[in-house]
């Protein structure tokens, strides 16, 4: 999720219909920017060089556990439709083939490990999936012992989102992963923004990524 | 996740409707950033500009089919994913928040 004010203009964005690499560029109607997801900012036009605003607190997760949690919750309708039965991703996740064979750029994992990749002041970082298992306290390095907790729910499948926060020095020196657990559920700490992708998709862009958790 | 792949929907929508799939380059007065290739037409995978929303109970959607949820100005919304793969990106507001929800 990005915001949308930049500068003193409302942008509003659309897909490009180009790649870099192999990932999605955004173009925006008012300034017709290019804006890479993978790079988190404007890589041609006249914001060239301005970061994307990634606003932290989306999250991927099935209708009826969002429903449970969110009763009140508004839903997207196009054209009378809330749903599409058809997926035409599905053997694409399944598959461990790259997007139109873009190669693998950096061998530290395999092309298809699913990873949580974030920015700290603009530098790349990414943990794989199996890294974080069931929840992981990160450090942060550049910090006064600030950390990130990432957790999964386990058995939420590939597409369900990482749960990341903010912890401070304080939190972040509980040794107890299930106490971190509730208090984030309780709402006790900052979203961080981020999100899961493939490593090939990501480290293409991102070739100084800091890879965490190995 | 898939943030790359939504050219195949695309493809798969324009080649359906019989519209011609050759990529439309750019303008020529236009600069491509490096490394990055035009391969459908822009407009291809249509954004959404002024969304529509319905009540949760008035959703018709499976408890099992994945979506977006997002809370900002304490409003909740999502968006099914299967849905998105068709307009990759909805350009939202809530409250004074204009945001955008990307797949």
């Amino acid at each position: 999720m990005y915001g949308r004010e930049y500068g003193d203009r409302v942008l509003n964005f659309e897909a490009s219909g180009a790649l870099l690499d192999a990932s999605l560029v955004m173009r925006d109607r008012e300034t017709d920017s290019w804006w890479s997801i993978m790079s988190s900012d404007a890589i041609g036009g006249a914001l060239e060089g301005t970061r994307l605003v990634e606003l932290p607190g989306s999250e991927k997760t099935t209708w009826g556990d969002w429903v449970r949690r969110h009763p009140e919750t508004q839903v997207l309708s196009v054209d009378g439709s809330e749903h599409e039965l058809r997926n035409p991703y599905d053997e694409y996740f399944r598959s461990d083939k790259t997007f139109r064979d873009q190669e693998l750029a950096d061998p530290r994992l395999a092309a298809k490990a699913p990873i949580w990749s974030f920015r700290i002041d603009g530098r790349p970082f990414a943990i794989a999936h199996q890294a974080i298992g069931d929840g992981r306290v990160l450090e942060l390095p550049g910090t006064d012992g600030e950390a990130l907790y990432l957790y999964r729910e386990t058995g939420a499948g590939l597409i369900a989102s990482t749960r990341a926060f903010r912890l401070d020095t304080a939190a972040a020196r509980i040794p107890l992963l299930s106490n971190l657990r509730e208090r984030a559920a309780r709402g006790e700490f900052d979203p961080y923004p981020g999100f899961d992708t493939f490593w090939y998709s990501w480290v293409a862009v991102n070739p100084d990524t800091v890879l965490l958790g190995q | 996740m898939k943030l790359a792949v939504s050219v195949l929907t695309a493809l798969a929508v324009m080649l359906a409707s019989g519209l011609a799939i050759a990529a439309q380059s750019p303008p020529p007065t236009e600069t491509v950033p490096p490394r990055v290739k035009q391969i459908l037409p822009r407009g291809g995978i249509p954004a959404i500009t002024a969304p529509v929303f319905v009540k949760a109970t008035e959703a018709e959607i499976p408890s099992d089919a994945w979506v977006l949820g997002v809370v900002v100005e304490g409003q909740a919304r999502a968006y099914s994913l299967n849905l998105l793969n068709r307009h990759e990106v909805v350009n939202d507001q809530a409250g004074g928040t204009p945001f955008a929800a990307v797949w």
